[in-house]
């Protein structure tokens, strides 16, 4: 009798705590991953300089907070709702950017904001990374104001790659074997070098964005480096 | 030679050498017949691949082997090799817990396979008790002989078990655990002999105090004449019959509340360290009173939680604590009221603006609830370590709890213990009318202590 009345409050208690718990789980004040269940993957880079770091949300959900892509060279995909989805960049709490974006389920893509002539642009393109594993990739984006541009590229193969990039214009992905590269880049009208980066690291799996913005008398060249997801 | 002849004894191996040449030749130039080659080269590479799935029927296997002359079990696969393979080949924290256990559980029966003499055995110079162990009785007899202090002990002449097998850590155990009824059911005998023995005392006393006031009285209703004898039945009068026949007659539990004068058992004596009690069991018996009814305990818990982050999933270790208060119901059985804090994995589907999403995170929530605890220490009466079986079911903020533990009781002081265990943790939450449920296996470390 003492055991039943006992089990009978426990049953109790156990059938208030779940009626009276008040918390729903979504709304809990912890750190929280909301993962769509179709989703593409993107990678933002931001050229702007002297910006801050920023939040991206797609409808009210967040999908990456503090991005200072400025000083950093490695950048990561955040998972992005397939389909049409809104992309929408906030700084300090206020929108700085909103579109609307269309992706493939598991596709890459990567946006980059820019200024040219000081108005701020954007750009998105898809990354195609092919199947092969043993391939470095390269890609040069010339964002300059006015410059057409060519690029040497040096590396393990015995002759020298020149690409020219018109303005506003972004390369294919160059398939390239793993290692060291050098980059030289010269404004193809007056044919004089504007700027070199040497020990260029290409790996496996990573697509390397050479990109230049700029003018011809204050231009720069950098590096960002996006890592397909295993 | 046909050409898919050419190819039919390249794969079987049969096609001589100078025949590549031509066959390599051939295939550069002949659409059909490279064609051909792949599509035999695929049929082949398909039958391998079901080959290896298909299995022989035993009888079958059975039949060839030993048809060979050779035991077909030397050849079989070994299912807890292979548990044990993918065990450590997938190692991981909870799975290290549980080795961890299990060797904690193998250390302990170790220390009492080798301890039990120590603890069953007595040195004769101490105590009368002992054990004798032999093979004159095919079944368990029980002789209870009463025994000075300082008598000589033998088999025949002292409190005795008898037993066929004398090998089992159990049987003795089991012994051990007869004798400790046994002195318990002699104590109480005893108890009720004194019990008895003063009750009679009082009984005759009575009787003769009765038999007095009657005599009084009878010497009274006679018309006695002598005054004397008159005031001395007054005084006698004074005795309440009722009250004496209703006086039951009670023991005074003898209490040594005196702690500052005897020469044992004292704080002065115990905080003092000497050569007979220097040691922090001796000193907590003086400190401690010496009837205990509740356990409060402090168990903590580490574990592995996925970090949100969209990009990574990044790892951390968590940690949590479990405060405990129960009651003793006897050596077996406590129940009692836990409170505490632990990480909480939980994934579960949302539906946000028409878009399905997965949330996950790892909140930190507080539970509250009630707790029940079996030690099962029938074999294992005075053991140091013992298996300890636990169960909890309370409520958080966001839903219903429970957990079960599996682990040991290593008491290592008086009244302290150290607690050990395998606890599986289901907590059961509410979204959008879905229930979901987060499962995790812990192990847990803690403390316990007796008051």
């Amino acid at each position: 009798m003492y055991v039943k009345s006992k089990a009978i409050i426990f049953q109790l208690i156990i059938t208030l705590a779940f009626l009276f718990s008040c918390e729903c789980p979504p709304n809990l004040d912890t750190n929280k991953e909301i993962i769509p269940t179709e989703f593409s993957n993107i990678a933002i880079i931001n050229l702007i300089p002297g910006n801050n770091p920023f939040d991206v949300y797609s409808q009210k959900i967040p999908i990456a907070s503090n991005i200072d892509c400025i000083s950093i060279t490695d950048i990561n995909y955040y998972k992005f709702p397939a389909n049409y989805a809104n992309l929408m960049l906030k700084q300090n709490g206020s929108i700085i950017f909103n579109t609307m974006i269309y992706s493939l389920p598991s596709h890459y893509l990567t946006i980059f904001f820019y200024t040219q002539k000081q108005i701020t642009q954007y750009t998105m393109i898809e990354d195609n990374y092919s199947d092969t594993l043993t391939n470095a990739y390269l890609r040069l984006c010339n964002f300059t104001d006015d410059l057409k541009l060519k690029y040497e590229i040096s590396s393990s193969l015995p002759q020298q790659i020149v690409v020219l990039i018109n303005i506003n214009d972004i390369s294919k992905i160059i398939p390239m074997p793993t290692g060291k590269i050098s980059v030289k880049v010269f404004d193809l009208e007056s044919n004089n070098q504007i700027s070199s980066i040497s020990d260029i690291s290409l790996n496996t799996n990573n697509i390397t964005n050479i990109i230049s913005t700029g003018n011809s008398t204050n231009n720069l060249t950098q590096i960002k480096r996006t890592r397909k997801l295993k | 030679m046909n050409k898919e002849d050419l190819i039919f004894d390249y794969f079987e191996g049969n096609l001589p050498e100078q025949y590549h040449d031509e066959l390599f030749e051939q295939l550069h130039y002949d659409e059909y017949l490279r064609k051909e080659f792949y599509s035999q080269m695929k049929i082949r590479e398909l039958v391998r691949e079901d080959a290896n799935r298909i299995k022989a029927p035993l009888e079958a296997t059975n039949y060839i082997f030993n048809a060979i002359g050779v035991n077909p079990n030397v050849y079989r696969v070994n299912k807890f090799g292979h548990f044990f393979n993918n065990m450590f080949k997938k190692l991981n924290y909870q799975k290290i817990a549980i080795i961890g256990l299990l060797i904690l559980l193998t250390f302990s029966t170790l220390i009492i396979a080798t301890n039990y003499d120590a603890i069953i055995y007595h040195s004769p110079n101490q105590n009368t008790l002992k054990l004798v162990a032999s093979n004159q009785k095919p079944y368990p007899i029980i002789s209870s002989t009463t025994i000075d202090n300082n008598q000589q002990i033998d088999a025949n002449n002292t409190t005795s078990f008898y037993n066929q097998n004398n090998s089992s850590i159990f049987s003795n155990y089991a012994q051990y655990f007869l004798l400790v009824n046994q002195i318990e059911s002699s104590i109480q005998r005893s108890y009720n002999s004194k019990l008895n023995k003063l009750a009679k005392e009082f009984q005759s006393k009575q009787n003769d105090y009765l038999a007095t006031i009657n005599e009084l009285k009878r010497n009274n209703d006679n018309g006695a004449s002598d005054r004397q004898n008159q005031n001395n039945l007054e005084g006698l009068e004074q005795f309440d019959n009722k009250n004496i026949s209703s006086a039951k007659p009670q023991i005074e539990q003898h209490v040594n509340n005196n702690l500052f004068n005897s020469s044992h058992n004292t704080i002065y004596s115990n905080l003092i360290p000497s050569a007979e009690n220097f040691d922090i069991s001796t000193l907590l018996k003086g400190i401690l009173p010496s009837l205990y009814n509740y356990e409060f305990s402090f168990n903590s818990s580490t574990s592995q939680i996925s970090t949100p982050n969209n990009a990574t999933i990044g790892k951390q270790i968590s940690y949590s604590f479990d405060l405990g208060a129960k009651k003793i119901i006897n050596r077996n059985h406590k129940v009692g009221l836990n409170i505490g804090r632990d990480f909480y994995p939980q994934s579960f589907s949302r539906n946000i603006d028409g878009k399905s999403y997965t949330q996950v995170q790892s909140p930190q929530l507080y539970y509250l609830g009630l707790s029940y605890q079996y030690i099962p220490s029938y074999f294992l009466a005075q053991s140091y370590v013992l298996p300890v079986f636990s169960a909890f079911a309370g409520g958080t903020s966001v839903g219903p709890l429970m957990k079960f533990q599996l682990g040991t009781e290593f008491s290592f002081l008086e009244r302290f213990s150290l607690n050990f265990g395998v606890e599986n943790t289901t907590l059961f939450y509410n979204v959008e009318n879905k229930i979901y449920s987060t499962n995790k296996v812990n192990f847990v470390y803690g403390i316990n202590f007796k008051l």
